[in-house]
């Protein structure tokens, strides 16, 4: 893995890094500066964006599908409680006054890297539609399709700027371990590539079994052959050509080779939990953002046990922190973690009271998310639940402030307005206050 | 148009008239089936090749738009192409090589009606169908899929579509459904959405009167001065009275109407996927029945403030119906025989609408939920006719099928070419005067790189083996379904009024078991199958309108390119090899084009490939093929 280690080092080297920024400052200047005058804060609307370090951005998010219970992980409370029936007591971690669950160490010894936003209040109750307003900003409600946050940063971004250079490698938008979300009106383009299976590689990305790369170019010269006769022009032709185009420069692009995870030393991928999808998961969007992705989804799941909480939910939760703890330890250590975002959360919280089954139930008034990196505070913790956990107690953030400031800090003003299909204007997240309080420089 | 519906004075009439008319579904069904006028006979009846014609008013109505406009229009496509157009529309897959080559040797003039006419009576024709109306209902939520027993709904949709149920009698099994979500597929329609009324309500105006009016559940449609938020709530109050009862939280209520359920099908017969063939379901019991109390306020089934009153029902653009409650009729009987009355010309706009978007890509309005009431549908004056025509046809769904079908507009080529002078082109495209062309949807997608490759293009029946085991739980549940259906009757009989019968089967109409073929499915037991369902996404279980998979433009090139499923269907098919045991070269490449694409190699394509099948390997047949099944042609119709 040679070219890739090469490029990884031309990416996070800092000479590599200026020399990219300040020459698409001066260009973006120069072009914005002359042509359309006003500056680039006004242009994208009153939220004043910090474009300048935007385009070096990625995400990468870490889908707690089901629902993760906030009281054993992000907002631990002190045991005493018997109708709680909570497990793990609060523990400290490297940052001053932050404590987290005794289920993770591993995350525990990268306090200092975290904020914790422990006042999230959401308004759906039921899996698909809470899934849905969490991924959107939007609720449900009549026909309008909204896109997903990873649609709208890869509509509003683009690949990385390292991969320009060559513009059909790695997709923008990539879902490790479940299906993603709707790319809404921005068009299926903006959909995610799927990896169902970290372990398995990219998904159809090699040639399938018993096709040598001599049928295989006999096939593409046949294809070729065909195509040349069929000139195509009509809109179903353009897409299908244009899908394949991209689809063969991704299988003959250097970057694929971010899927190949056994080209990671053995001890860290023991590190991330080697046998583990989820951890695999981690490592491998650490590699795909370092390969150009802007946006990685790796999901987790299923935390939504309702019955017999502790030993699916322990495991789950355990399996958080070994690969949460592994991947902003690993971004760190690499210099990676200032323009790599990792962020935590679940459609919503669980009950903190347990129920008659020993499970709990769904929670929307005072969960957590955990985030590292990008332009987020170091250590810091935003709002607090009461003493029993049942109710936010201070700076309640709702589910589109934390899309606005996840948009923000990526220099995306999010009261951009689009036409939907049916072309009305709408936001590209719905009245979201950007938590000032939680970034470190705004 | 001002008004949105003028018909509301109407509804009392109608419902006055129609209280023995509409009082079981069954009679509703027998009432339509008798004939109306001698020009109204079922049109299989006539001699192949000759139909009523109404697809000349189609006609007709282009060749004078056309002139009008001075346009000419593209040609009419050869017999190649239309076989594989009208086979991929019909019966969403492509002809098998067989029936290519006997299509394109006969010489009869009416061969293409002929073959309309079949296709419509092949099975194949309610496989297809069954899934084009379950993925109908499923797209009307935005969340789709949640709390939908999709197995269920695509059991109910090939039902109606097998037996060729009118229009009117699919909606009144839908907006009258009563019953539970495992045994009456159609009682999906109000479990899907929770038995909230306006989303019941929301669902009725889209699927059946072609137009969208949930912008107005939180304040009047800006857009649209006739839909206001009391109208939208007012539509609602129809459902007032209807509610969705579950095991759990309201067990009593569930098991005095639905004893002893048995086993549903649903567990029964896994459909691939395993337990994502039920969308969510999980397995839980939900029903949804009529209620005698319940009213609807502005904003929900409870009232905001307490100075709001509950909402009489309301047509769209019509007066409120005050004694609504008073009628024979339940609320939503009522609704149903607004919607489906004879002159209430949207219901049979919106299916007229529906069918054209679905068979040519093109609508008269660009969704099959998109009439507004202030703007003009394109070519009105053919809507209305054929809107008409397809009421006096008795909500036929064959015959609009093959009205599209038969007509020029339908049969016309695509453009290859884009009119270079963006005027002209869109003059074009409002003229209809070529056809457009469309990527295959999954499922066509699927069943043709199947049948290209000589397997089985049914997707049902890739793995056939019910265990003896199986099938006598099939009987036990079908033997549990007639008491359950018995016992539910009696207790509704001595407790409720009659009317509350309205929707459920009598025990003698309980249908027949599901055919072997769909008894169990064994996808998930390869690692190919599984893969296959994995790369289609969930587009089997789960489809939105014409999105066609979870997957991005890219990873769909790459399913098709190098997924399990094109790789198994040249590996494990005796195809190539029996195309490469062929004499000539010449024989093999035409052997090769008709079998994947449906037509004989042009000229230019025999001189470029004339190599590729020179020596007869298998191999590099299945790589022709390959190549064939990657084409912009084969991937489109």
């Amino acid at each position: 893995m040679a070219c890739f280690k090469l490029q990884h080092a031309a990416a996070a080297g800092p000479i590599g890094a200026v020399t990219r920024r300040g020459m698409l400052r001066v260009s973006l200047g120069a072009a914005l500066g002359t042509v359309l005058g006003p500056s680039l804060p006004r242009l994208f609307g009153g939220e004043g964006v910090k474009a300048k370090h935007a385009n070096e951005k990625s995400v990468i998010l870490l889908w707690l599908r089901g629902g993760p219970f906030q009281t054993d992980s992000f907002d631990p409370k002190l045991l005493g409680n018997d109708k709680l029936g909570l497990k793990f007591e609060p523990m400290d971690t490297t940052a001053d006054g932050m404590q987290l669950g005794a289920c993770m160490p591993r995350l525990a010894e990268q306090g200092h890297h975290l904020t914790l936003i422990r006042s999230m209040r959401g308004l759906e109750m039921e899996h698909s539609l809470a899934s849905y307003y969490m991924q959107t900003g939007y609720r449900a409600t009549g026909p309008i399709q909204s896109p997903a946050i990873g649609s709208i940063v890869s509509h509003e971004l683009g690949p990385l700027p390292m991969r320009r250079a060559e513009p059909d490698g790695i997709p923008p938008y990539i879902s490790i371990g479940g299906a993603g979300f709707s790319a809404g009106h921005f068009g299926s383009a903006h959909r995610p590539y799927l990896v169902w299976n970290p372990l398995r590689g990219g998904e159809n990305l090699g040639l399938p079994q018993g096709v040598s790369a001599a049928a295989q170019a006999r096939r593409l010269a046949w294809l070729t052959a065909l195509e040349a006769g069929h000139p195509g022009g009509h809109g179903a032709a353009e897409q299908i050509h244009a899908g394949r185009r991209a689809a063969l420069a991704f299988m003959q692009s250097k970057q694929r080779a971010a899927f190949d995870l056994a080209a990671e030393p053995a001890d860290l991928r023991e590190l991330y939990g080697k046998s583990d999808e989820f951890g695999q998961g981690c490592l491998l969007a650490r590699r795909l953002v370092t390969a150009g992705a802007r946006f990685v989804q790796v999901e987790l799941g299923n935390f939504d046990q309702h019955e017999r909480h502790y030993p699916t939910h322990e495991q789950l939760l355990r399996r958080l922190d070994r690969g949460m703890g592994a991947l902003v330890r690993d971004l760190d250590d690499r210099g990676l973690l200032d323009q790599t975002t990792v962020v935590a959360v679940g459609e919503f919280g669980r009950t903190t009271l347990i129920n008659k089954n020993l499970g709990r139930d769904h929670f929307i008034n005072g969960f957590s998310v955990a985030i590292a990196g990008g332009g987020f505070k170091r250590g810091f913790v935003h709002g607090s639940t009461t003493k029993d956990g049942q109710e936010i107690r201070d700076n309640p953030v709702t589910i589109p402030d934390l899309l606005a400031t996840i948009c923000y800090d990526l220099g995306i003003d999010p009261n951009k307005e689009f036409n939907d299909q049916f072309g009305r204007p709408i936001k590209l997240v719905d009245h979201g206050r950007v938590v000032r309080e939680v970034l470190a420089s705004a | 148009m001002k008004s949105y519906l003028k018909y509301p004075w109407l509804l009392i009439a109608i419902v006055t008239a129609s209280v023995a008319f509409l009082l079981t579904a069954n009679s509703l069904a027998a009432a339509e089936q008798k004939p109306r006028s001698q020009a109204q006979l079922p049109t299989e009846d006539l001699p192949p090749g000759r139909t009523d014609d109404a697809s000349k008013v189609i006609d007709d109505y282009f060749t004078a738009d056309w002139a009008k406009a001075k346009i000419v229009p593209a040609p009419v496509i050869d017999d190649a192409t239309f076989l594989r157009r009208a086979s991929l529309s019909v019966l969403g897959v492509s002809a098998d090589a067989d029936e290519v080559r006997s299509f394109l040797v006969d010489t009869r003039s009416e061969k293409r009606r002929g073959k309309v006419d079949e296709m419509l009576r092949r099975s194949r024709y309610a496989d297809y169908w069954g899934f084009r109306l379950r993925d109908w209902i499923l797209s009307l939520r935005e969340v789709e899929g949640q709390g939908a027993n999709s197995f269920m709904l695509y059991r109910y949709s090939r039902e109606a579509m097998a037996e060729n149920r009118s229009w009117t009698r699919i909606a009144g099994d839908f907006i009258n459904s009563q019953g539970t979500l495992e045994f009456d597929g159609n009682a999906n329609f109000g479990v899907y959405f929770s038995g909230a009324p306006n989303e019941m309500a929301d669902a009725t105006t889209r699927l059946f009167l072609g137009t969208k009016i949930s912008c107005a559940q939180c304040h009047d449609d800006p857009f649209h001065s006739s839909l206001t938020q009391q109208g939208y709530w007012g539509l609602a109050a129809f459902f007032g009275r209807t509610k969705m009862i579950q095991m759990n939280g309201g067990g009593a209520e569930y098991e005095r109407l639905f004893p002893n359920p048995g086993r549903s099908e649903a567990s029964v017969c896994s459909l691939p996927g395993g337990d994502a063939a039920v969308d969510g379901y999980g397995g839980e019991r939900r029903a949804i029945v009529d209620v005698k109390e319940g009213e609807v306020y502005i904003g929900g089934r409870k009232p905001k403030n307490k100075d709001d009153q509950p909402l009489a029902p309301l047509p769209l653009g019509g007066e409120p119906i005050k004694d609504a409650d008073q009628q024979t009729l339940t609320r939503r009987q009522q609704l149903l025989a607004w919607v489906t009355n004879r002159d209430n010309p949207y219901f049979s706009r919106a299916a007229v609408n529906r069918m054209f978007l679905e068979l040519t890509g093109r609508g008269f309005v660009p969704t099959a939920d998109g009439f507004t009431p202030d703007d003009s549908p394109r070519h009105e004056q053919l809507l209305n006719q054929l809107s008409q025509q397809f009421t006096e046809h008795d909500y036929d769904l064959k015959w609009l099928i093959r009205t599209i079908v038969n007509s020029r507009v339908f049969q016309l080529e695509s453009s290859s070419q884009l009119e270079p002078d963006e005027t002209k082109q869109a003059q074009r495209v409002a003229h209809w005067c070529s056809a457009e062309t469309r990527t295959l949807n999954g499922d066509q997608w699927h069943d043709s790189v199947l049948r290209a490759s000589g397997r089985e293009a049914r997707i049902w029946t890739l793995a056939d083996k019910a265990s003896p085991e199986l099938k006598r739980e099939q009987n036990r549940r079908l033997a549990s379904r007639r008491t359950r259906l018995i016992t539910a009757r009696k207790i509704l009989t001595e407790t409720d009024k009659l009317q509350r019968l309205a929707a459920l089967p009598t025990p003698d109409t309980v249908p027949p078991p599901i055919p072997r073929e769909y008894q169990h499915f064994e996808w998930r037991q390869t690692d190919a199958a599984r893969q296959a369902y994995d790369e289609l996404g969930q587009r089997l279980q789960k489809t939105r309108g014409q999105a066609r998979s979870p997957l991005g433009p890219t990873g769909e090139a790459l399913m098709q390119m190098n997924g399990a499923l094109v790789r198994d269907s040249l590996r494990e098919t005796d195809v190539p090899k029996s195309i490469a045991a062929l004499k000539s070269p010449g024989e093999r490449l035409d052997a090769v084009f008709v079998q994947v694409l449906g037509r004989a190699p042009r000229p230019n394509e025999r001189q470029s490939l004339a190599d590729s099948v020179a020596t007869g390997e298998p191999e590099r047949v299945a790589d022709l093929m390959w190549a064939l099944m990657q084409t912009s042609e084969f991937l489109s119709y």
